[in-house]
């Protein structure tokens, strides 16, 4: 099966901002996607390819939130996927759980890559994901 | 609109290619399975097994930097994943810079040309089916 994707991180030539804490919610920069209100039991994918990182290594995150988005009252939303922290090149593949049985009463709308890293060490990554099949 | 092919960016378990990649094609493809029956006056078909493949070919590159080793090496691995943008990367649009992406084996790795070519290589992917 092959995807239709969007990129939702992209930081192959820029680096990385150190988040250690908080998961990037102090990143301006940061690209939030909308796809409008998603129902349940619509299969996402999300696709991380890391291409370099430092000796500690990275862990990214695929976080959603609701219709509202990402608000100074909800600034992080949850993390739909946390992929395995890394310190070496790698490629991470998961799929999105969100089936009714799960669903609330919002559906996901807003959904941004996050991360946690030590400070000062630089890595390069791109998160991608799905428009649904 | 159509779109100059100038500006794809292509990433590889972990390696993009994108600076020694000059062609790239996906495959997206599905079996029409025949299920005529007596009577019928022309074949009839219905929709089967669904098949994702990638080719990745540019010039070949060796040493520590370059796209030789992982190439060569990732041959037969799992799960690797192969992401497509055919256009500049949009960070969080859905609407530019959008692409293709799926969990692949990598199948064949070739590398070889003719007297004064610029060294070239080629590498197939096949997706992996389920993608969970």
């Amino acid at each position: 099966m092959i995807v239709r994707a969007i990129d939702l991180r992209n930081s192959i030539t820029t680096g990385t901002t150190c988040s250690s804490a908080g998961r990037g919610d102090q990143d301006a920069t940061i690209k939030v996607a909308d796809l409008g209100g998603r129902a349940c039991d619509v299969v996402l994918y999300a696709g991380l390819q890391l291409l370099s990182s430092a000796a500690n290594g990275i862990k990214i995150f695929l976080q959603a939130n609701s219709s509202s988005g990402y608000t100074t009252l909800n600034p992080t939303g949850a993390d739909l996927v946390a992929f395995t922290s890394r310190a070496c090149r790698d490629s991470q593949w998961a799929q999105v759980t969100w089936n009714c049985a799960s669903a609330t009463s919002t559906n996901r709308r807003f959904y941004r890559a996050a991360w946690q890293q030590t400070c000062a060490q630089t890595n390069n990554w791109l998160l991608a994901m799905s428009l649904g099949e | 609109m159509a779109i100059v092919f100038t500006n794809a960016t292509v990433l590889l378990a972990g390696y993009n290619l994108t600076a020694q990649a000059n062609r790239v094609a996906l495959e997206y493809s599905a079996e029409a399975l025949d299920n005529t029956v007596f009577g019928s006056a022309t074949r009839t078909k219905t929709g089967g097994l669904k098949v994702a493949r990638a080719t990745v070919a540019g010039f070949w590159s060796g040493g520590v930097t370059g796209i030789e080793g992982p190439l060569h090496d990732n041959l037969a691995l799992d799960d690797e994943v192969l992401i497509v943008f055919p256009e500049a990367i949009a960070e969080g649009a859905t609407s530019t810079g959008s692409g293709y992406m799926f969990k692949t084996t990598q199948t064949r790795y070739r590398v070889g040309g003719a007297v004064g070519d610029l060294f070239p290589f080629e590498v197939d992917a096949e997706g992996r089916g389920v993608q969970s």
